[in-house]
């Protein structure tokens, strides 16, 4: 059943005013976490439960489907308080916040919980002093814009992958985080995977032997790319000017907006930046080299020619590394991806870590305390808890997220190019292509901007 | 789609004798990716004019590929170019110019700025204008949008400023300067970032000087603008003036955030020298200077900071030697053992559990002793973190857990055993081969553990006489894993089950002893063991070795055993053996192999007539229901009468009629 429907009128926030982030430098100077990591006895609750002043307090930017399993993630952790959601659609809105008050209520004597703020507009939430931390959990396009904006509010971030819809904005989501020292997870979740950082420690300590290949396999789903739809009446309780924001106008239709979007080049990048981000991610977490990119790409993509949707359905590209590594990834296979070195293979399956190794005895290889440790995360949601009481860097910082979600986009530029393409990953910029460069980054629609 | 055919169409351009004409076309060009009759580039920048969403795109795939496909041929291209710059001129619907300034941004020139810019001031196409010319390379373009600067106010002034930002436009910071202070408060917030993303000493100064009477609603874009300058200032060589910009900043009457940030951009331009300033705010009492101090140390690279780190954490609150003791374990220093070791023993309990993780990281041989303790003691929590830290400890310290653990209480031993295997220490294998035989059970327990773990073909004679002393013994169960871990993760090639089934033949009498062998050859899953044990499962004599050697047959992980276990279930052996031949033959049956259809469905007939219970039959049912042939129906319509198991064969049916009805 449909949440309680709020209309667009209604106005957001519990009061607070649309115009109010206006205010945010000021509001925002009296923000950013500084809650104690030791937590003294008196600020537990009966229960033994951590008081809600001692809790790191967020807010849910963007509760659409993983929006919501974000959501629930940080309100089953116990030093977490959320303290408002936001989303364009007042349908994901208001469920989001009946998810939080029942959550929460059904810990209190009484039964209910009514502290769920509510707001259209994420600027209103970063002119929050209140909120420690933000969870981005909005369409590709809006990452960059928000987490910049959050940066420079102080706070914290939970963003999901991929980490921006172009390198360029990457880059501008990594510099605001350092300027302001906060910090990030992506949400790259399958790194947190124990599985996938055994496999990872298995290659990087060389019982492959010497790692030459990396298959990336990304089948794409059965959705109907090829519909032709016209434009629609946008719906009451959307706000879809806000929607679209940094990207071109365009008219509204259905398909266009939420799960979708992913398959429309202006909004994302489809199954190459979609599970590309958690897939290209482990081949870069094998490869030691998630904190730099690759020499070349090249590659060819089956682009639709008509209707709405217009990311690759079919493709196969390939970067080189300055090791010497090739990764070489296609639209089939089993969903995962294969280290293959010297002596021996080990694949990671996708959504479930479970491994295969050649030897299959790899996979009870000991890596001894000497040796190359990659850690184990204690969860996506948890360790950027973790990190962000002791100011630590999450197993997926913006560095890393940037450089997964480039590769996404190289490959996406490579194929609607068409041509080889010579990459600089440290100026990050292609050295034999100006037109390539063009994009990089995207003009983002008034007035956003990174 | 460009597959197969870029190459092939590139090539073809190139060398097309029409391709310095507007009448190009892709019908030269054949390939798959194009329809049988692609129009030239005049009809299909014709039909392009008239497009809106909604309509066929096409047309528009159609010049893509001109635009995409005249890369490297100057001449078309600049035809190309003419034919968009003219829909741009002419009364296109507004989706054929969005899609334009789209493909401008890539191929635009010069030659494109005059229109785009002319577009710029138009409040209904300025975005699609900035979107190609953010793209175009060079001054004109810049020129355009410090023209359109002026001439402009709100959004489409905002998007201007951002676009002069993105694009670094020295020339635009005079002029950008004056809107630091406009009235509306999201242009100054727009011309302060855009300042930032520009640099240099002008933009700096023309923030410093708004920012002395600046909007409270500006001040922070302001800051940000300033931060921006400082760490581009840096970056570009030029400290003094970075700093000047940070040391202002950095004052308790900023921002909070503006502060921080300070902090961290002189610590990034000072680097180690920043290190006293940064230990000094921990040693404070305001948590959030004190999290971007440690934030800003973590990052720090030079091992003298972490030194000077660790000489004061006996000085430190314990909030803020939490936050330390987390950046020794990420950064270890040899200074930081003691004081670290100290802290184990903090009275805030929180400190203690991070000082024993922190030990993992600093400690070294003679730590193992502590971390041994503690790890044995009755803080569940704390021999948690202890543990962990016993298994990470680095550097050349095995051979220390050892001696440890060979004059430790017994406790000890076994923890101190426990982590040998999980640090993988191999060179502690001659002692370990000697805790297997340890008085305490325990200790016994964890020794085989390790030596499945770490042991290799060579220790494998060790281990069967170890598992011959076992006998009846709580470790023989931990004994036979761990001559399967060694056998599982050796070479399958060299027959490495091979030394066990020697034992075992050569073995008389005591038939616990075989009876083990015989479950370790089982789960080993070496084929070289399958004979002794068909001859062990075939033997006239009923007896534990008999029944391990049926057990592992039926347990076999592959169908090698299914005629084996055929046999014994119809053959005349106790009811006991054949019912669990029989069970195994269904769990092999129902195995996914490759195997003809016929085959299987005559092993199903095979197993109803070894069903010799009704719960046998719903086994053989179950698993005809999984088959995907109509055939099937067949072998179980004797059973749609029999009264005990008729519903059960009813079922079957119905799901092997639906396996093979043709999915819609």
């Amino acid at each position: 059943m449909a949440a309680k429907r709020s209309s667009g009128a209604t106005k957001p926030g519990g009061g607070h005013s649309r115009r109010q982030f206006l205010k945010r430098g000021a509001l925002a100077a009296a923000g950013a976490v500084g809650f104690p990591y030791i937590v003294p006895a008196s600020a537990l609750g009966l229960d033994g439960t951590i008081a809600p002043s001692n809790r790191i307090t967020i807010a849910s930017i963007g509760v659409g489907g993983q929006g919501t399993g974000n959501l629930r993630a940080f309100l089953g952790q116990p030093d977490t308080q959320v303290l408002a959601v936001c989303d364009v659609d007042c349908n994901h809105r208001d469920r989001a916040k009946q998810i939080v008050e029942e959550t929460y209520g059904a810990k209190m004597t009484s039964g209910e919980y009514k502290g769920c703020d509510f707001y259209t507009d994420f600027r209103e939430v970063l002119a929050r002093p209140d909120v420690d931390a933000v969870c981005i959990t909005t369409p590709d396009f809006w990452h960059a814009v928000i987490a910049v904006a959050a940066a420079e509010a102080g706070k914290d971030m939970y963003c999901e992958k991929p980490l921006a819809n172009s390198i360029g904005e990457g880059r501008a989501v990594v510099n605001a985080v350092n300027r302001y020292g906060r910090v990030f997870q992506t949400g790259s979740h399958e790194r947190s995977r124990s599985n996938a950082r055994y496999a990872c420690e298995l290659v990087r300590n060389g019982r492959i032997g010497k790692l030459h290949t990396i298959h990336v396999n990304l089948p794409l789903d059965h959705y109907d790319l090829n519909l032709n739809v016209g434009p629609m009446p946008v719906p009451e309780g959307f706000d879809y000017d806000m929607w679209l924001g940094p990207r071109p106008w365009a008219p509204y239709t259905e398909l266009r907006c939420h799960f979708f979007f992913r398959f429309i080049l202006d909004y994302s990048g489809g199954e190459v930046t979609d599970r590309g981000a958690h897939i290209i991610d482990l081949g870069q977490l094998g490869n030691a080299t998630d904190r730099t990119g690759p020499q070349t790409v090249s590659g060819w993509g089956e682009f639709p020619r008509e209707g709405l949707f217009n990311t690759a359905k079919k493709f196969e590209f390939q970067f080189t590394y300055a090791n010497g590594v090739k990764m070489i990834c296609k639209s089939e296979g089993t969903r995962g991806v294969k280290f293959e070195g010297t002596d021996g293979w080990v694949f990671i399956h996708i959504h479930g870590g479970n491994l295969e190794a050649e030897p299959a005895s790899l996979l009870k290889e000991i890596i001894g305390p000497n040796e190359e440790h990659l850690g184990r995360s204690p969860g996506h949601h948890r360790d950027f808890l973790n990190n962000v009481k002791l100011r630590g860097e999450c197993f997926a910082p913006p560095e890393v997220g940037h450089r997964s979600a480039s590769m996404c986009h190289l490959a996406n530029i490579a194929m609607k190019l068409g041509r080889e393409l010579k990459w600089d990953p440290d100026k990050e910029l292609f050295t034999n292509d100006s037109e390539a460069n063009s994009l990089l980054m995207p003009s983002l629609r008034a007035p956003w901007h990174v | 789609m460009y597959r197969d055919s870029n190459t092939k169409v590139q090539t073809a351009f190139r060398r097309s004798a029409l391709c310095n004409v507007l009448a190009v076309s892709l019908v030269l060009l054949a390939g798959p990716a194009f329809a049988a009759d692609p129009p030239p580039l005049e009809d299909a920048l014709k039909q392009l004019a008239t497009y809106e969403f909604g309509q066929n795109r096409e047309m528009l795939s159609v010049v893509e590929d001109y635009c995409r496909l005249s890369y490297g041929a100057p001449q078309t291209r600049a035809l190309v170019e003419d034919g968009l710059i003219g829909l741009l001129k002419s009364d296109s619907t507004y989706d054929c110019k969005d899609f334009v300034c789209r493909q401008l941004c890539v191929i635009g020139s010069d030659k494109s700025v005059p229109v785009l810019g002319g577009m710029l001031t138009d409040e209904k196409y300025s975005n699609i204008a900035r979107y190609a010319l953010e793209g175009i390379e060079g001054k004109a373009a810049d020129k355009a949008f410090i023209k359109a600067l002026g001439k402009t106010s709100g959004k489409v002034q905002i998007g201007i400023i951002n676009s002069l930002g993105a694009r670094g436009s020295e020339d635009s910071v005079r002029a950008m300067a004056k809107l630091l202070d406009s009235s509306d408060p999201m242009v100054a917030q727009a011309a302060a970032a855009a300042l930032g993303h520009i640099g240099g000493p002008d933009a700096a100064t023309a923030i410093a000087e708004a920012r002395a009477n600046a909007a409270p609603e500006v001040k922070q874009s302001l800051d940000d603008g300033y931060l921006l300058c400082a760490a581009k200032a840096a970056s570009a060589g030029n400290i003094d003036e970075a700093m000047a910009i940070y040391s202002t900043l950095n004052n308790p009457a900023e921002a909070k955030q503006t502060q921080l940030a300070a902090i961290q951009g002189i610590a990034s331009v000072q680097g180690p020298d920043a290190a006293p300033m940064l230990i000094d705010l921990l040693k404070g009492d305001d948590p959030k200077l004190q999290a971007i101090a440690a934030g800003t140390l973590r990052k720090m690279e030079a091992p003298v900071v972490f030194a000077a780190l660790a000489g004061e954490l006996p000085n430190l609150g314990p909030q803020a030697q939490m936050l330390a003791l987390y950046i020794l374990r990420q950064h270890p220093d040899a200074a930081a053992k003691d004081p670290i070791t100290a802290l184990t023993k903090s009275d805030v309990a929180d400190v203690r559990i991070a000082a024993i993780e922190a030990l993992g990281a600093n400690g070294d041989a003679s730590t193992i002793p502590l971390l041994a303790e503690i790890a044995t003691g009755t803080d569940a929590e704390a021999a948690k973190y202890a543990s962990s830290s016993l298994d990470a400890l680095r550097g050349d310290v095995d051979a220390a857990f050892v001696e440890l653990a060979k004059s430790a209480a017994t406790p000890i031993r076994g923890e101190l055993i426990r982590s040998l295997a999980v640090r993988g220490a191999v060179s502690a294998l001659p002692y370990l081969l000697e805790s297997a035989v340890d008085a305490d059970a325990t200790v016994r327990t964890h020794s085989f553990d390790a030596l499945g773990a770490l042991g290799s073909a060579e220790q494998l004679p060790a281990l069967i006489d170890l598992l011959v002393k076992m006998n009846g013994n709580e470790a023989q169960t931990a004994a036979e894993n761990a001559i399967v871990a060694v056998v599982q993760k050796s070479d399958p090639a060299g027959q490495p089950a091979a030394p066990v089934i020697a034992a075992l033949q050569g073995m008389k009498g005591k038939a616990d002893v075989r009876a083990s062998f015989v479950r370790v050859l089982g789960r080993t899953g070496d084929p070289s063991a399958l004979t002794v044990l068909r001859e062990c499962a075939n033997a006239k004599k009923g007896d534990a070795v008999k029944d391990a050697a049926i057990r592992a047959l039926a347990d076999w992980p592959t169908t090698d055993t299914l005629a084996d276990l055929q046999a014994l279930a119809s053959g005349a052996g106790s009811d006991t053996n054949k019912a669990l031949a029989f069970r195994g033959f269904m769990r092999l049956l129902r195995l996914p192999v490759e195997r003809p259809m016929e085959e299987t469905l005559r092993l199903y007939g095979e197993a109803f007539k070894m069903a010799a219970t009704p719960d046998d039959k719903r086994l053989v049912l179950a698993g005809l229901a999984e088959i995907k042939d109509a055939r099937a129906l067949a072998l179980l319509e004797p059973f749609l009468n029999d009264e005990a198991v008729k519903a059960e064969a009813a079922q079957a049916a119905e799901q092997i009629k639906k396996n093979t009805t043709p999915q819609q």
